[in-house]
């Protein structure tokens, strides 16, 4: 056992960060242009990493996902990074191949995964039905379907516009992700594939530890611009880093940090069973750990904390849309109940 | 990131599990399992658990070879406390003695003392305790004030410790002297070997709260030490008591993070039992503590992989230790929510559980011991975040 990042994994990680810190850093004034962003991170592999290179990717651990996605919690990546990952997931267990996903893989082509049900008609394939929340700006959706004819749950994807579908924006208290809810009525279908029932176990338990990483990348962000902060900001003339009641809180923060951080790598190291068993637990502590320290940020910026031009409000919104992925954290914290069966 | 164990972390598991199948029922006391050992049965139990270590060659698994341990990895030490948790055998008697004041030696003392002491601490056939602690020097450990004074061919010490655990078993006391008046309060100090067994050394329990008697008072009036038995070089002292919790807050963590997650599951059995009754809040409160101890017990194996790739004791572990003691208490206040909300404990026979009551209030000492959590916040804040002093 070697619970340590070895050299390959920290060389992704820093050259991720890096690459995010520069073209896209987070700011409360960022203007992206979503679509040259993807296609540069297509170009470097970011989408690529865990897909099997049989189906045009590299070929790593999912691992390396989550790698990408504590860098993209870091920077407060804008866009649906996560159901973009989730689509190329789902695609590949369903059997895509590479000429399928190469768009994709690219980033030339957005797709977003829901784990909302449609209905599906056969002859010609059509479906129906409404999602009521999923990210805006893509090209494609992947969406899970089930018919009357269809055994288990079948994997479709359909593109954004045309007849019968109905895209309506909604609010959205994070602002690095605009959503729409979508209806749709007799749309046809560009392909259908069946889907093996326990990948959507396996769908959802990769959501969540990935939704759990970008919460780790963006507290260990929270915590490192308020350290700065308080070591900046002078009253009753020395720093407010230095008074104790401010240590503490910091401190606190970084103990919570540090322990539910080895919980979601090690959720994210195993493949088998232990992922499902940690995937609901290290979802449950991140929620938790992230919001907590982003209200902590924010108390220790002070009234500047509560202004629109810190950044800190960018987190904790964030915050707030993350902890809902795929489902509500009490969901989550149903489900280690249930497997420790105390319910 | 690579979670397999490795075919010689299975072989040693294998042939640990199966010395404490074939060993424990030797070792155990004879009115086992009764509702209440006293506090000596349990003593005795654990004595007579370390000698069969010892003789079995499963004392001192990190301990080099050249001093009669198994040069084994940290990874050893952990699978070695999850296979005695797994079969309940009884707690290290000597604890100290192998956990920090041994490594200690062997990474501060002179080779003779490595050859006079290390044996016989392997061997628990002498105990040993730390002498930090005094009335007046808690968290402000430098401000300790026990006087060693030259003498003829040694030092006499004067002044009182408390705290010490198993003071009234120890054979040895690692203690911490002033040796300056004049040196600045860290500059002063040095560290002592120090004989128990003599007149100048009076050792008095302290009932704690729940009852038992781990802790002692000692004082030191006149007691002789001999030259050979300071470690390192007058005035170093604070440096060696430095080595010293370095290993308290490190690998002495293995087996406190073991035994929480044997606690977890027993009360997670016990609401598992009583299912129907226990209200939805206090389960969610359940869930927390389960998820808390799953990410110390991940935590402890990336401290186990840092110490392993030759990493020094920081302030990682200092969170370590405020965060272990934060789930203990919270799963003992919970263990009680939930015995007052079921009334218990009446209609389940005791044998096998821990008495709860009992937990809590031991829980309590948790975030005092060992360094306060004030004082670990402290050295977080200035040394892992780099904020000022205050």
């Amino acid at each position: 056992m070697q619970f340590s990042l070895d050299a390959s994994e920290r060389e992704v990680q820093e050259n991720i960060s890096s690459f995010l810190s520069r073209r896209a850093p987070v700011s409360v004034d960022r203007v992206v242009d979503l679509k040259g962003l993807y296609c540069e991170m297509g170009h470097l592999g970011f989408f690529s990493l865990s897909v099997p290179e049989a189906a045009g990717g590299l070929g790593l651990p999912f691992f390396m996902a989550g790698l990408f996605a504590l860098a993209a919690g870091r920077e407060l990546l804008p866009g649906p990074w996560l159901e973009h990952l989730l689509a190329l997931e789902a695609m590949v267990a369903a059997g895509a191949g590479a000429t399928e996903l190469s768009p994709a893989l690219a980033g030339r082509r957005l797709e977003a995964f829901a784990f909302t049900e449609v209905r599906l008609s056969h002859h010609p394939a059509k479906i129906e039905g409404r999602l009521p929340r999923v990210p805006a700006g893509v090209q494609r959706r992947v969406l899970l379907a089930s018919s009357d004819s269809s055994v288990g749950p079948v994997l479709i994807a359909v593109g954004t516009t045309g007849q019968g579908i109905a895209e309506q924006p909604l609010e959205s208290v994070d602002l690095t992700w605009d959503g729409v809810s979508v209806d749709y009525e007799s749309v046809a279908v560009e392909s259908q594939r069946p889907l093996p029932k326990h990948t959507i176990g396996e769908l959802a338990n990769k959501a969540a530890i990935l939704a759990a990483a970008a919460a780790i990348g963006a507290s260990d962000r929270l915590l490192e611009d308020t350290v700065a902060y308080v070591l900046s900001r002078h009253q009753f003339d020395r720093p407010i880093g230095s008074f104790q009641a401010v240590k503490h809180r910091l401190a606190d923060l970084y103990i919570n940090l540090e322990h539910v951080r080895n919980l979601v790598l090690a959720a994210l190291a195993h493949e088998d069973g232990e992922r499902t068993r940690l995937a609901p637990m290290a979802k449950v502590m991140a929620d938790q750990v992230y919001r907590s320290a982003a209200e902590t940020a924010l108390q220790l910026h002070g009234g500047l904390g509560f202004t629109w031009e810190c950044p800190v409000h960018l987190y904790l919104k964030n915050s707030l849309r993350l902890r809902t992925v795929p489902v509500s954290s009490s969901h989550h914290r149903h489900l280690v109940g249930a497997r420790l069966a105390i319910l | 990131l690579d979670l397999r164990e490795t075919k010689e972390e299975l072989a040693f598991r294998r042939d640990f599990r199966q010395w404490l199948e074939e060993t424990l029922p030797g070792v155990r006391s004879a009115q086992e399992p009764p509702l209440a050992s006293t506090e000596e049965q349990i003593y005795a139990e654990r004595r007579r658990f370390d000698r069969a270590l010892h003789r079995g060659g499963w004392s001192g698994i990190t301990w080099k070879r050249e001093y009669g341990g198994r040069g084994g990895s940290l990874t050893e030490q952990m699978i070695f406390a999850e296979e005695c948790a797994r079969a309940a055998a009884p707690e290290v008697f000597n604890r100290g003695g192998l956990g920090v004041m041994g490594p200690t030696i062997a990474d501060c003392g002179t080779e003779e003392q490595r050859r006079r002491f290390l044996p016989a601490i392997l061997a628990s056939d002498e105990i040993w305790c730390q002498g930090f602690s005094e009335p007046d020097a808690g968290s402000d450990l430098a401000g300790l004030k026990t006087w060693a004074e030259a003498v003829d061919g040694g030092w006499s010490v004067r002044g009182q410790k408390t705290w010490t655990t198993l003071g009234h078993f120890a054979d040895f006391c690692m203690l911490l002297a002033r040796t300056s008046r004049e040196a600045k309060k860290h500059h002063g100090l040095t560290m002592f070997i120090v004989p128990m067994q003599q007149p100048g050394v009076v050792v008095r329990p302290i009932r704690q709260i729940a009852g038992d008697q781990e802790f002692c008072e000692v004082f030191f009036d006149g007691a002789f030490v001999p030259t050979e038995n300071l470690i390192g070089q007058v005035g170093d002292g604070w440096s060696v008591a430095m080595v010293v919790l370095g290993h308290e807050r490190s690998t002495h963590f293995i087996g406190r993070q073991v035994r929480l997650g044997q606690e977890v599951t027993a009360l997670v059995e016990l609401v598992r039992l009583k299912a129907g009754e226990v209200p939805s809040e206090l389960k969610d409160r359940l869930v927390d503590v389960c998820v808390r101890s799953e990410a110390l017990r991940w935590t402890v194996w990336s401290h186990i992989a840092r110490f392993e790739a030759g990493g020094r004791p920081g302030p990682v572990d200092s969170a370590t230790k405020v965060f272990w003691s934060d789930v203990w208490q919270d799963l003992a206040n919970l263990a009680i929510d939930i015995e007052a909300a079921v009334g218990l404990p009446v209609d389940i026979p005791r044998h096998g559980r821990p008495d709860w009551n009992l937990t809590y209030l031991s829980s309590r000492a948790a975030t005092i011991y060992a360094g306060t959590s004030e004082i670990q916040k402290n050295i977080i804040a200035e040394r892992a975040l780099g904020l000022p002093r205050g």
